[in-house]
């Protein structure tokens, strides 16, 4: 906290940032949205590593969103990892993306409710592709959700055991069910990004799951990193609580360095 | 340094909601726990029941809740016919003044009336004449409406809470262009990368004031945005603490 008070980047705790993006969006002008902008927020606040995606691929541009961030992990190879998003629109391209990009380095996998402008609920028989290719390889899912997708992957969690389910925005609605649903099934981790910064989820959080399922998530450069960090910096947990979701969670979910 | 920097919230409001929140009860105490918590040295308080039960209620209650405790400065629902007997608000605001309160907010949903200036001119005027500011929820007003408002009243000190992270804001950029006295409250809400640093850049760093989404954000979010904001001493000073307070005293 005297970090965070003072300024300065954190220096003594393993950040991981295992939620963030990069690349232009529609209709939300970032105000800068390159890797050397991320790169630049990353080191102001003391974030090691992040975990990307391409925001072009949000809508679907999957391939011009996931060149993005190949080339940022050209780019910053100890910096960057990437997340893969596929166009759930072209199921019969799916595949074929998953394999350049996983050929390409790729070890992550991002799913995003409102791909296509109709949103295709997580549990069409599309996302089976993904799901299938995910499982296969043992790969992380982030899935971005705001409490109701959390029904459509019940069953997906049970039948893809392998994937490493990340619930992102943890808490947007219905906090119960993100409780209950980290605490049934052992694949699934719950990610911590959300623009309201509710008062005390934290606190919550480690009162009622297995802190080892708790992955810190800034949600940039679409949010202001610093707001998420001050969260768990100010929140009143444990310092090894603290350093756990910041960055030593993450490092066990992902099996990275 | 943040450590030593003096911090006035903008943004707070007291009251339990009709849905009880989890774990913590938006009163006084808390309020002042999470203010020692924080290092947050005043803050400028609302409340919830002027909203559940009009302005006269609301108004006696804040000032009640604020009483012999410097750290918390009330702040006034008002409406634009004042209120009753008289229904004149140049009286209601003799009466904010009178009891101390040097700033006001309005919710125009919960009293049922229009913001634009044939409904609520008269009270702008007033505000104006006597450089009180006015508080008003992003949510409770539009971008049109604003640009009507301060159209007319050019030197009405409004300040606008809770402006979300829209990136560079293709409505809120433009009326911080047209309308030299627009504010906002920066909170964990203005959740911009960069934000606050092109704020200040293409802004200047005078408009803005400091929030911490009390009672329902983590108010350390918003310390931490300040924090890192890369942006001089200065300007990180008068977010904090210095625009406000410069504000109130102006004050006639």
């Amino acid at each position: 906290m005297a970090c965070c008070k003072s300024g300065k980047p954190l220096a003594d705790c393993l950040v991981i940032d295992s939620h963030a993006h990069i690349g232009p969006m529609v209709g939300f002008p970032i105000l800068s949205s390159s890797i050397e902008a991320l790169i630049a927020e990353m080191d102001r606040i003391g974030v090691d590593q992040a975990y990307v995606s391409g925001l072009p691929a949000l809508g679907t541009a999957d391939r011009i969103g996931n060149d993005i961030v190949l080339d940022a992990m050209n780019s910053y190879p100890d910096r960057i990892r990437g997340y893969m998003v596929l166009n759930i629109s072209e199921p019969n391209k799916i595949a074929m993306e998953m394999q350049r990009c996983y050929g390409a380095g790729i070890r992550a996998v991002k799913i995003f409710s409102y791909a296509t402008r109709g949103g295709l609920q997580y549990d069409d028989p599309v996302y089976e592709i993904v799901f299938e290719f995910a499982d296969a390889h043992s790969l992380p899912v982030l899935a971005h959700t705001w409490g109701d997708e959390l029904d459509q992957l019940a069953e997906p969690f049970e039948k893809y055991s392998r994937i490493r389910w990340l619930l992102a925005h943890t808490g947007s609605k219905d906090l119960p069910k993100y409780l209950r649903v980290a605490k049934e099934f052992e694949n699934v981790y719950l990610e911590t990004c959300f623009s309201t910064c509710p008062r005390s989820l934290f606190e919550k959080l480690v009162s009622e799951v297995q802190l080892h399922k708790i992955i810190w998530g800034s949600d940039q450069l679409f949010m202001n990193a610093a707001h998420q960090l001050g969260r768990v910096l100010f929140s009143q947990i444990t310092p090894a609580q603290k350093r756990a979701i910041l960055g030593a969670n993450a490092v066990a979910l992902f099996g990275g360095k | 340094m943040m450590n030593d920097l003096k911090l006035i919230a903008c943004d707070p409001i007291l009251g339990i909601p009709r849905v009880r929140p989890e774990g913590y009860q938006p009163d006084r105490a808390d309020l002042l726990f999470q203010m020692n918590r924080l290092g947050i040295s005043q803050a400028v308080v609302r409340h919830r029941v002027a909203i559940e039960c009009g302005p006269i209620v609301g108004n006696g209650v804040v000032l009640e809740e604020t009483k012999d405790e410097d750290l918390l400065l009330p702040a006034w629902m008002v409406t634009p016919d004042g209120s009753a007997p008289d229904f004149e608000p140049g009286k209601l605001i003799n009466e904010m003044i009178k009891s101390g309160t040097r700033i006001c907010w309005i919710d125009p949903q919960a009293e049922g009336f229009s913001l634009l200036p044939w409904c609520s001119g008269h009270l702008y005027e007033i505000l104006q004449a006597r450089q009180i500011p006015l508080l008003v929820d992003y949510d409770k007003v539009t971008s049109d409406d604003l640009d009507v408002i301060l159209s007319a009243f050019g030197q009405l000190n409004l300040i606008l809470l809770n402006a979300p992270r829209l990136g560079r804001n293709r409505l809120l950029y433009p009326l911080l262009e047209r309308h030299a006295n627009l504010r906002l409250c920066l909170s964990h809400t203005y959740s911009v990368p960069g934000g606050i640093e092109d704020l200040c850049k293409t802004f200047g760093d005078h408009r803005w004031v400091f929030g911490i989404g009390y009672p329902d954000a983590e108010g350390g979010a918003a310390i931490a945005g300040l924090s890192y904001a890369r942006i001089s001493d200065r300007a990180r000073e008068a977010i904090a603490h210095i625009n406000i307070e410069s504000i109130l005293e102006d004050v006639v």
